[in-house]
C-alpha cells in the first residue's frame, strides 16, 4: 500500500523533468530571396519566365513573372556571374574562379564542366548552339567550337601583341604592363562570327571570325580629355542592334556608340548623366534600350538619347543586370536581393516576391 | 509525539526566555545594530551591478568571452540610433550632428574607445582611391561635411561600402547607427544612462534648434556654449550667429553645451524658450520657438536597459510603502486590534535590517530586479507571525485569560511548524548554489540567512514582546470567533469535505494537473515582438529597441570567435566562406537579424578595389590575393583599430551576429543551431568558438542555469521531505504534504509556459522562494490535525477543526500576501510586475492546495502517521492534562 502511494509522486517527477527538456527548433525563416543576395544576371525566356543567378551559387527561376521562385540546383557555392540559354531547355554559365555550369532542363539543374582555367569568368555568350564564348579575369577568353564538348583557353592580350598590326601597341610604358592582362567583362556576338569584347582599361576587342582573332578598337574613343590609351574607362556591358550599332558602358557612367561595326566609336553625351560606373546595356531592334549601375541609377535610350530613367521607387543597391524579353517586358537584379520586374516597358517596376 | 516529553522542554523555552528577557533582548539588539549599521551601508551605496558576478565563470562560454571581449567586443553594448523623419541623413546638418554624436558617445564614461563603430568615427573605414590612383582605406568622415557635395560625397561612400551601407546606415538612408561598447570593469550603468541622455541624446534631439555649439572638451571640462554652427531655415537660424556664447537659458545660467541643451529640451516643440546670449561684449535675449524635433533618437543595448531599470527601481519604495499600509489595514481588520499589525512588523523589519546587513556584508550589491524577493521574505515574516498571533488570542481564551499561559502555549505549540516552516524555505533555498553564478550563489546565501532571521523574532523575541505588550481585550478575542469571515471557512471546509466535496475535490485537482501537464507539453515562445522582457512593450526602452531593430534587424550580440592554428589563418578562403556561410544560416533563424565578418569587409574591399565591379564583391579564391586585399585595407590603421575585426597576426577574427531579443528560448535554439552548423563545417586552419557578446554571456548562464534545474527542484523538495520527515517522524508525512505542493507548482509551471517566463538568471531566484512556498500553509494545518487528532482521535473532526483554525490563519495570510505581491502589477518594471503576479499565483494555488486538496486526502487515507498519535485519553485522562 505505501509503494503503491508513492508511484503517482515518482510519476509526477518525471512530468516535472519533461518541462525543461529539449529546445524547441523553430524552423530556419526559408525564403527565396534573402536581403544578403546578390544577383549578378537576369536570362529572360519569354515575358513570364527568367532565370537570376548571383552570389554563393544562387539561381532562381520563375515562370509566373516573379509572383513564385524556384530555386535551382546549382551544385556549386562560387559566384555565378552569367548566363547564355542556347534554347529554352539548354543553357551554360560561367562564375567565380573557372566555374563553368551547364543545364540541359530549362535551368532547373546544373552540372559543372571543366572548361580548364581557373580565371574567374565574368560573361559568356552564345554565338551559336556550337560555339560558346566566356570572358574572365586577366585577359582570359575560354571558348567551345562543339557545343561544349571540348574548350580552349587563350590570353587575348598575347594575341593582339602578336598581331603586332595595332597602333595601341606603340609606346608601352610601365603602367601598360598591368593592362596587358585586362579583365575582360562582357562577351556579345551578333552572329556566327561577329562579335566583342569589352573590359578594362577601355578594351574593345572585336573578331569577324568567330573569336580565332580579335582586334582592339578603343583608339578611336582617344582624343579630347582623353589623351592615351590608358585613360579610357573600364567598359563592363556592351550590346548591339546588329552588325553595325553597338553602345558600350562603363566606369564613370561613360557611354560609347558605334554606328559602322567598331571602326569609329564615340563618347556619347547624356543629359543628367551619372558618374558612377554602368555596368549593363541593353538595346532593342529599333535602337530603344536600357543602362544600368551603381547606386540604383537606371537609364533609358529613346531616339538615341540617354535620359535617367525614374524607378518610382529609390532603389540604392547597384543593379548589376538589365534584361528585357521584349520592350515591355523586363527585369533589373543587383545587391540586397534587388530584383525589380516591369510589364510595362519600364513605367512602373515591382519588386519581386521574397 | 509523546506530549510529556517534547512539549514540556519547549514550555520550559518559552517560559526562561521571558525570564531571561534583558539579556536576550540586549544581545539581540547588539547584532541588529551590527546588522543595522551595514543595511546602511548598502543603501547609500546604492544600486550596483558587479557585471563580472553574473557570469558563471566555470562555463566554456566565459573563457571565449573574458580572452576576447577586450578587442572583439564584450557583452555590454549601446546602440544609438538616428533616424530623420524626413529626407534622407546625408545633410552637412543631420551628418554633423551623427559625427558629433559619436564624439560625445565616445567620451562617455566607460566607453572602449577602440570598439565604436559609427560613421562618424575613425575606427570605420572606406577604401578609396586616393591621389595618384592608389588605394587607401580612410575613416568615413575626418570632419564633418560643410557643404551639400560633401554630404552627397559621403552618401556615395556608404552607399559603395558593404561593410556599412545596411549595417550602420538603413537601406533606406533614413538612419545611422552608433555602437559602442564598454569596459566590463567600469559599467556604471547610471552613469552611462544620464551620459548618454545629456550628452548624445538631447543635445541633438529635442535640445537642438539648428546649432551645434563647440564640443572641444580640455581635460574632461566641456567649455562654455559656444556656438559653432547656424543651419539655415532652422528655429535658430536669423537668431543665434557662429561666437555666440549661450550664458543662460529661461534666465538660468548654463555653463556649457548639455546644461543649454537640458534646459532647451525641457520645453515642449512650439513653446517658447529665452536664451541669454553674449555677442562679442554684448549681452542679449533672444527667444526661440522650440521646434518639433526632425530627428528621433533611439536608444537601446543591455546598459541602456538596466539603465531604465534603476531609473524605475526608486518606485520599489513606494510599493513598499502601499504595501506595508495595504498589509497593515488587513491585519486590522483581521484582529481589530493594532498589536495585530504591530508584531507582524516588528519581525519584518528586524528579518530584513538582519538580511540587507547580511546582504551587505558578503559584498552582494541590491540589484533592482531581485527586488521582489526581499519584500517576499518579508511578506513570509509577516505569515509567520499571524499564524503566532492568532494562536496566542486563541490560547489566551482557552487558557481563561492567562496571558503568561497563553504566550508560552502560542510560543511551544508553534515551535515545530514555524521551525520546520522556516528551516524548508533557509536551506531549500541554498539549492540556488548549484549553479555556478556567482551572483545567483550569493543571492542564495543572503535570501536563506534572511528567512533564517525571522527565527529571531518569531522563535527568541516572541514570548518576550507579548510579555511587554498588554494582553488584547476579551472582547476583541471573542469577536474573531465571530466574524463572517470565520464562518465562511468553517462552510466552505464543510462543504470540501462532506463526500461529494472530497470526490470533487480530488477530480478538481487531477483535472488540473492534467490540463497543465499538457500545456507544460506545448511550451510556446511567448511575446516574440518584445524587445526585453523586463520592461513592459511600451516603454520608452522598448520603444527605441523595437525602432532599431525595425531599421537594423537585431541589438543583441552574439560573438563567435575563429580561432586560428596558426598566423594568417584569417587569409585562408576556407575560413573566411565558412564564417560567411555561417552568417548566412543562422541569419535564417527568426531570432537573428543580421549579422557581420571580416569576411563582409573583404567582399566590400574587393569590390571596392576594383572600381565597384560588384562581380569582385567576393572572397578570392586564393590567400595571396585575400592577404593583399588586406594589407590595402588595414595599411595605415593602428592595430589598435583594426583590432575589433582580426589580430593584428590574422590568427583569429570573429562572426558577429545580432540577435533580436534574448528570451531565453530564442537563446537555446541559436546557440544549438551554431554548434550543429560548427560541427557540421569543420575547417582546416581554424576553429569556431562559441561565445561572446550578451547572448553568449546569457547562453553560459542559462545553461548552467538548466543544467542544474532539475536537481535544483530535487533538493529543493528533498529537503523539504527531510524536514518534515524530521518533524514528524514519519516517512508518508511528506508524500503527504509535498504532493499538493508539487501539483500547484506543475501548475505554476503551466502557466509561466502559457506566458512565455523562461528560467533564467533572474526568474530562477523568485521561483525557487515560491517553490516552498506552500509548505508553511502546510506545516501549520498538519501540525493542527495533529494536535486535535490527539485530544479526539477523531480524523474528520480533527482536520475540520485544524482548516477552520489554522487554516483561517493560513487564509487570511495567503489573501494578505497575494494582495500585497499584485501591488507590484503597476511597477514600471515588467519583470517585477510578472514575478509578483506570478507568486501572488504561486501563493493563491499552494494556498487552494493546502486547504483543499491535502485534508481531503488527510481525510480519505486516514495516514499512519496521524493515526498512531490516537489519544492515550481513551484509557487515560483529558488530554490537556499532560500541558498544564
Amino acid at each position: 500500500m505505501t509503494r503503491l502511494r508513492l508511484l503517482p509522486f515518482g510519476m509526477l517527477l518525471l512530468s516535472m523533468a519533461a518541462c525543461h527538456g529539449e529546445v524547441e527548433m523553430t524552423p530556419l525563416i526559408d525564403r527565396k530571396i534573402y536581403l544578403t543576395d546578390k544577383f549578378y544576371d537576369v536570362k529572360p525566356l519569354s515575358a513570364d519566365k527568367a532565370i537570376i543567378v548571383g552570389y554563393g551559387g544562387k539561381i532562381l527561376l520563375t515562370s509566373d513573372g516573379g509572383r513564385n521562385w524556384e530555386v535551382a540546383q546549382s551544385n556549386t557555392d562560387s559566384a555565378i556571374y552569367n548566363v547564355a540559354m542556347v534554347d529554352d531547355t539548354n543553357g551554360w554559365a560561367v562564375g567565380q574562379a573557372g566555374l563553368v555550369l551547364k543545364t540541359a532542363d530549362g535551368g532547373k539543374t546544373w552540372q559543372k564542366v571543366d572548361a580548364g582555367t581557373q580565371a574567374s569568368l565574368f560573361s559568356i555568350y552564345a554565338a551559336s548552339p556550337q560555339r560558346l564564348v566566356a570572358a574572365g579575369e586577366r585577359a582570359t577568353v575560354v571558348s567551345t567550337e562543339d557545343g561544349g564538348a571540348t574548350w580552349n583557353t587563350v590570353k587575348i592580350q598575347a594575341k593582339a601583341k602578336e598581331a603586332g598590326s595595332n597602333e595601341a601597341m606603340q609606346g608601352l610604358s610601365d603602367t601598360d604592363v598591368i593592362a596587358q592582362d585586362p579583365a575582360l567583362y562582357a562577351v556579345r556576338f551578333v552572329d556566327d562570327k561577329t562579335g566583342w569584347i569589352v573590359g578594362e582599361f577601355g578594351k574593345i576587342l572585336h573578331t569577324t571570325d568567330g573569336g580565332k582573332t580579335w582586334t582592339e578598337q578603343q583608339n578611336t574613343l582617344v582624343g579630347g580629355e582623353i589623351v592615351d590609351a590608358l585613360d579610357l574607362p573600364t567598359f563592363y556591358g556592351i550590346d548591339c542592334v546588329n552588325a553595325q550599332e553597338c553602345v558600350t558602358v562603363g566606369l564613370d557612367g561613360k557611354i560609347a556608340a558605334t554606328t559602322d561595326g567598331g571602326k569609329t566609336w564615340a563618347f556619347q553625351e547624356v543629359e543628367g548623366g551619372f558618374s558612377e560606373p554602368l555596368f549593363t546595356v541593353q538595346l532593342f531592334p529599333d535602337g530603344s534600350g536600357w543602362t544600368a549601375g551603381v547606386a540604383g541609377e537606371v537609364m533609358k535610350r529613346e531616339n538615341g538619347q540617354w535620359k535617367p530613367a525614374d524607378l518610382g521607387m529609390r532603389v540604392f543597391s547597384w543593379l548589376r543586370e538589365v534584361g528585357f524579353s521584349d520592350q515591355n517586358n523586363g527585369w533589373l537584379v543587383g545587391g540586397f536581393g534587388t530584383i525589380l520586374h516591369t510589364r510595362d516597358g519600364g513605367k512602373t517596376w515591382i519588386p519581386a516576391a521574397a | 509525539m509523546n506530549p510529556g516529553t517534547t512539549e514540556k522542554p519547549l514550555y520550559w523555552l518559552g517560559r526562561k526566555l521571558i525570564e531571561k528577557r534583558i539579556p536576550v533582548m540586549i544581545g539581540v539588539l547588539l547584532v541588529t545594530a551590527f546588522f543595522g549599521w551595514h543595511t546602511y551601508k548598502l543603501f547609500s551605496a546604492g544600486f550596483v551591478t558587479s557585471f563580472g558576478d553574473l557570469l558563471p565563470q566555470t562555463h566554456e562560454f566565459m573563457k571565449v568571452h573574458n580572452k576576447y571581449a577586450g578587442t572583439f567586443g564584450g557583452a555590454n553594448n549601446v546602440m544609438v540610433m538616428l533616424e530623420v523623419k524626413e529626407g534622407h541623413i546625408f545633410t552637412p546638418e543631420t551628418l554633423t550632428r551623427v559625427y558629433r554624436m559619436t564624439e560625445e558617445l565616445d567620451r562617455v564614461y566607460g566607453v572602449n574607445h577602440s570598439q565604436i563603430d559609427s560613421i562618424g568615427h575613425r575606427t570605420t573605414r572606406s577604401l578609396r582611391v586616393a591621389a595618384g590612383g592608389t588605394m587607401r582605406s580612410e575613416p568615413v568622415m575626418t570632419v564633418p561635411p560643410k557643404t551639400e557635395e560633401q554630404a552627397s560625397e559621403v552618401r556615395h561612400i556608404v552607399h559603395n561600402t558593404e561593410s556599412i551601407y545596411g549595417l550602420l546606415v538603413s537601406l533606406d538612408d533614413k538612419a545611422a547607427l552608433l555602437k559602442a561598447n564598454f569596459i566590463e570593469g567600469r559599467l556604471d550603468y547610471r552613469r552611462i544612462f544620464n551620459d548618454v541622455n545629456e550628452r548624445v541624446v538631447a543635445p541633438f534631439e529635442r535640445g537642438y534648434v539648428g546649432a551645434i555649439l563647440s564640443n572641444k572638451d580640455e581635460n574632461g571640462v566641456m567649455p562654455p556654449a559656444i556656438v559653432e554652427v547656424v543651419y539655415p531655415g532652422t528655429a535658430a537660424d536669423g537668431k543665434l550667429k557662429p561666437g555666440d556664447v549661450i550664458t543662460a537659458v529661461d534666465g538660468k545660467p548654463v555653463a556649457n553645451r548639455v546644461q543649454a541643451a537640458a534646459a532647451i529640451a525641457v520645453h515642449d516643440p512650439g513653446q517658447e524658450v529665452k536664451l541669454t546670449v553674449k555677442r562679442g561684449d554684448q549681452s542679449q535675449d533672444l527667444s526661440i520657438t522650440v521646434p518639433e524635433p526632425d530627428v528621433v533618437i533611439s536608444v537601446a543595448g543591455e546598459p541602456r536597459l538596466y539603465g531604465w531599470v534603476y531609473e524605475y527601481a526608486d518606485e520599489a519604495k513606494w510599493i513598499f510603502l502601499i504595501t506595508t499600509i495595504l498589509t497593515w489595514i488587513l491585519l486590522y481588520l483581521y484582529f481589530h486590534d493594532w498589536r495585530g499589525a504591530l508584531r507582524p512588523t516588528i519581525t519584518g523589519v528586524i528579518s530584513a535590517i538582519w538580511g540587507l546587513g547580511f546582504i551587505n556584508l558578503i559584498g552582494l550589491p541590491f540589484d533592482p530586479l531581485a527586488l521582489v524577493i526581499p519584500f517576499f521574505i518579508t511578506a513570509r515574516a509577516v505569515s509567520h507571525s499571524v499564524q503566532m498571533h492568532d494562536r496566542y488570542y486563541e490560547e489566551f481564551e482557552k487558557s481563561g485569560w492567562d496571558k503568561e499561559k497563553a504566550i508560552v502555549g502560542a510560543f511551544a505549540e508553534l515551535f515545530v511548524p514555524t521551525l520546520s516552516g522556516i528551516l524548508t524555505d533557509a536551506v531549500g533555498i541554498l539549492a540556488i548554489l548549484l549553479v555556478p553564478i556567482l551572483m545567483l550563489q550569493k543571492l542564495a546565501i543572503s535570501a536563506s540567512f534572511w528567512i533564517l532571521a525571522i527565527t529571531v523574532s518569531e522563535l527568541l523575541l516572541n514570548p518576550i514582546v507579548y510579555h511587554y505588550l498588554k494582553a488584547p481585550d476579551k472582547e476583541t478575542v471573542l469577536n474573531r470567533e465571530k466574524g463572517w469571515f470565520r464562518n465562511l471557512i468553517f462552510s466552505v471546509t464543510d462543504v470540501i469535505l462532506s463526500k461529494t466535496g472530497r470526490v470533487a475535490t480530488l477530480g478538481a485537482w487531477i483535472l488540473l494537473t492534467a490540463v497543465s501537464i499538457y500545456f507544460l507539453k506545448d511550451l510556446t515562445i511567448g511575446d516574440p515582438t518584445a524587445a526585453s522582457p523586463l520592461l513592459w512593450q511600451d516603454s520608452p526602452y522598448n520603444v527605441s529597441h523595437t525602432n532599431i531593430q525595425e531599421k537594423f534587424g537585431g541589438v543583441e550580440p552574439l560573438i563567435v570567435v575563429a580561432e586560428g592554428y596558426d598566423k594568417d589563418a584569417m587569409k585562408d578562403p576556407q575560413v573566411l566562406r565558412t564564417m560567411e556561410k555561417f552568417q548566412r544560416h543562422l541569419e535564417r533563424d527568426p531570432g537573428i537579424g543580421y549579422s557581420f565578418s571580416l569576411a563582409d569587409i573583404l567582399r566590400a574591399v574587393n569590390m571596392v578595389f576594383h572600381e565597384l565591379e560588384p562581380k569582385w564583391g567576393v572572397i578570392p579564391n586564393d590567400w595571396i590575393d585575400v592577404g593583399g586585399l588586406f594589407f590595402v585595407f588595414f595599411s595605415g590603421s593602428p592595430p589598435s583599430e583594426t583590432a575589433k575585426y582580426v589580430t593584428p597576426d590574422y590568427s583569429t577574427a570573429h562572426v558577429t551576429f545580432y540577435a533580436k531579443n534574448h528570451q531565453g528560448d530564442n537563446i537555446r535554439r541559436i546557440i544549438e543551431r551554431a554548434r550543429q552548423f560548427i560541427k557540421d563545417n569543420p575547417m582546416d586552419k581554424a576553429q569556431f568558438r562559441l561565445a561572446g557578446g550578451l547572448i553568449g554571456v546569457l547562453a553560459a548562464g542559462n545553461e548552467e542555469i538548466l543544467k542544474n534545474d532539475l536537481l535544483m527542484n530535487f533538493l529543493g523538495f528533498f529537503t523539504m521531505y527531510v524536514i518534515i520527515l524530521f518533524t514528524y517522524r514519519s516517512w508518508m508525512a511528506g508524500i503527504y504534504m509535498l504532493l499538493p505542493l508539487f501539483l500547484s507548482n506543475i501548475a505554476i509551471n503551466a502557466y509561466m509556459a502559457v506566458q512565455g517566463i523562461g528560467i533564467n538568471i533572474s526568474t530562477l531566484p523568485v521561483v525557487t522562494v515560491g517553490v516552498g512556498f506552500g509548505i508553511d500553509y502546510g506545516l501549520y494545518i498538519v501540525s493542527r490535525i495533529i494536535e486535535e487528532f490527539q485530544k479526539s482521535g477523531d480524523m474528520d473532526f480533527s482536520v475540520r477543526e485544524a482548516v477552520s483554525t489554522s487554516g483561517k490563519a493560513v487564509t487570511f495570510t495567503a489573501v494578505t500576501m497575494v494582495l500585497g505581491t499584485l501591488v507590484w502589477w503597476f511597477s514600471n518594471i515588467r519583470f517585477d510586475a510578472e514575478m509578483g503576479l506570478l507568486l501572488a499565483l504561486w501563493m493563491l494555488v499552494s494556498f487552494i492546495a493546502s486547504m483543499t486538496l491535502m485534508p481531503v486526502l488527510f481525510a480519505v487515507f486516514k495516514p499512519g502517521f496521524i493515526l498512531r498519535e490516537a489519544p492515550k485519553a481513551l484509557d487515560a485522562a483529558a488530554p490537556q492534562g499532560a500541558v498544564s
